[in-house]
């Protein structure tokens, strides 16, 4: 075999080490950054300090923006898992009709940009219920519709490589209920779906920001609207501040997201690719 | 199996004869009852996404001074500042999709000869990278490359001069974007690119053929229609992306966007938002419009397989 389509050549060595540069070098920066003491006019800090990290990751303002995203993504992630399981179950196994609808809903997020959105949530609450606007239930209703798409494509997914269908039929003959089996016989064969979607819900939920700009702004000041302020304002300090909670925030979800890939089946392992799996051309329907 | 079929089956010795419209609604009724869990999800999309987008055609269309018609759109499109920002969007959309093509392009091919592996690692990098962006990743290219970046010192030590523009202009914009839209293009491309066989290039290697003839004759001519069909899912999300470029687009200098200008009306305006609504049904128009052209260029693509 050569090396056209086994192992890596020499050129692509070199651009898969300068794309790794790339991703790797604003990650280096914020650490060194986070770490640094004195860092004017040098090319790299002159004095090493654990004072930013020891002061973000106790600051109250920190401390309260990390809790409002998190109640935000839990809000979000319930909703969510509430909404789809049922209507992927029904789309599967019940009601085929279902389905052209709700992929029609979930092309929308990825089609239209999550600002597009947020407008239109901001239009139509000002029509019809302008006392929503800016509440924290207007937020978690419109990030919950603009992630719902990522579990449902990831249950559904599951739904149907494990024969969803034929279990509940086959529960049936042996007797067993319409709940009991959902809950007994289907939600464990699709428990790897649902975990892996719903962590991609969370961390678009956690990092959203379209959205939460929008329809919140300061009302609601999550971890990325914190880290927004850290970056305008000019107080001392901030910066430090802001490279040790960002350097965090990425090993957090690259870990998160060794996870998604370790739990998804090897078939299905990316947010993106699954979602347009979707696209009829190659599900050959 | 449909709950009509089943009803019949059961009733499968008496002779066949035509439903009486009794059980034609009992049928009915009972398909709706199956679709009936589906139908908190359907009217919750409807409610979260489709009116909102309804909302938004209606206030682009109403007029100010009453009844309905283009004028907000002629308005936008005659005015120098608004058509700068619809140039400046569809600029960087179509820079940074270009780049995406031709970095993104051999950068998959190499990441799918990795193997299971090196994936492993990878793919969960890219994964995060995509949701990245926003005033992290805006701070640590500050550090890099901003005035008193690190790597600004070290040129400035070796060749004296700062050769970088700012965050915010054309080139800044760009190199920060593709921190997002490089991996986004990789992860849409690995299933598709994947679909070139090793058979194909042993048997050309068997017919004695190039590398350079078996690229040209058979691995683009596969790929070619996913290239260009993930080249304009980069370009549509170019257009529409927001929190990268409302951190560094600040200064009178940046280059100027529709979304940053759809997010500072919806800031600020207290009236005066049918140009915020008018530009963001420019952008609904267009992301339906490059949905429509992905689909058909991916079904060409997957006719060839």
């Amino acid at each position: 075999m050569s090396s056209a389509m086994t192992g890596t050549g020499k050129s692509q060595r070199i651009l898969l080490g300068a794309v790794a540069v790339f991703f790797g070098l604003p990650l280096v920066v914020l650490l060194l950054f986070s770490l640094a003491d004195g860092w004017v006019g040098t090319i790299l800090p002159t004095e090493y300090t654990l004072a930013r990290w020891n002061t973000s990751l106790s600051s109250e303002e920190v401390l309260a923006a990390a809790g409002r995203s998190l109640l935000l993504t839990v809000c979000v992630v319930f909703i969510d898992l509430v909404l789809v399981i049922p209507a992927a179950y029904v789309a599967v196994v019940t009601a085929a009709r279902v389905r052209p609808i709700i992929h029609a809903l979930a092309v929308v997020p990825f089609a239209l940009p999550w600002l597009v959105i947020a407008a239109g949530m901001q239009f139509t609450t000002a029509e019809i219920a302008p006392s929503l606007f800016g509440s924290f239930g207007l937020l978690t209703a419109t990030i919950a519709a603009a992630t719902f798409p990522y579990l449902y494509w990831a249950v559904e997914n599951a739904l149907l490589t494990n024969r969803a269908q034929e279990l509940s039929e086959a529960a049936a003959v042996s007797g067993a209920g319409g709940l009991h089996t959902i809950i007994r016989v289907i939600i464990p064969s699709i428990r790897t779906g649902i975990m892996s979607g719903t962590l991609l819900v969370a961390a678009s939920a956690f990092g959203e920001f379209a959205i939460t700009m929008t329809l919140a702004g300061a009302a609601y000041e999550t971890l990325p609207l914190w880290a927004l302020r850290m970056f305008s304002g000019r107080n001392p300090g901030a910066g430090g501040e802001l490279a040790a909670i960002t350097f965090t925030t990425f090993i957090a979800m690259f870990v998160l997201s060794l996870l998604i890939t370790r739990i998804d089946t090897p078939r299905s392992n990316t947010k993106a690719a699954r979602a347009f799996a979707l696209v009829p051309a190659t599900k050959g329907k | 199996m449909s709950p009509t079929r089943s009803g019949n089956a059961d009733s499968g010795r008496a002779p066949a004869r035509p439903l009486s419209a009794q059980s034609l609604r009992a049928g009915r009724r009972s398909r709706v009852v199956a679709a009936l869990p589906a139908s908190p999800l359907i009217l919750f999309g409807i409610a979260c996404l489709v009116l909102p987008l309804l909302a938004l055609v209606k206030s682009s269309l109403e007029l100010r001074a009453g009844g309905i018609g283009f004028d907000n759109f002629v308005a936008v499109l005659s005015s120098s500042v608004d058509r700068q920002a619809i140039l400046g969007s569809l600029q960087f959309a179509a820079i940074q999709a270009l780049l995406c093509a031709v970095i993104g392009t051999p950068l998959a091919l190499a990441m799918l000869r990795l193997g299971q592996r090196g994936r492993r690692w990878w793919l969960p990098l890219m994964n995060v990278a995509t949701s990245f962006g926003g005033p992290g990743l805006a701070f640590a290219f500050l550090l890099l490359i901003g005035t008193s970046g690190a790597i600004t010192m070290l040129w400035t030590q070796l060749f004296g001069g700062n050769p970088f523009p700012s965050l915010g202009s054309m080139f800044g914009l760009n190199l920060l974007s593709l921190y997002i839209h490089l991996p986004m293009y990789v992860i849409l491309s690995l299933p598709s690119f994947g679909m070139l066989r090793p058979e194909w290039w042993e048997a050309a290697q068997v017919s004695r053929s190039s590398r350079f003839r078996y690229w040209r004759r058979v691995g683009f001519p596969v790929i070619a229609p996913f290239i260009a069909a993930h080249t304009l899912q980069i370009f549509t999300w170019s257009m529409g992306s927001y929190a990268l470029p409302y951190v560094v687009t600040d200064s009178p200098q940046s280059v100027p966007l529709i979304t940053v200008e759809i997010g500072r009306d919806l800031q600020s305006a207290v009236f005066g938002l049918e140009r915020a609504a008018t530009f963001a049904v420019l952008l609904m128009v267009l992301a339906i419009g490059t949905m429509w052209l992905y689909r058909t260029i991916q079904e060409q693509g997957a006719k060839i397989l």
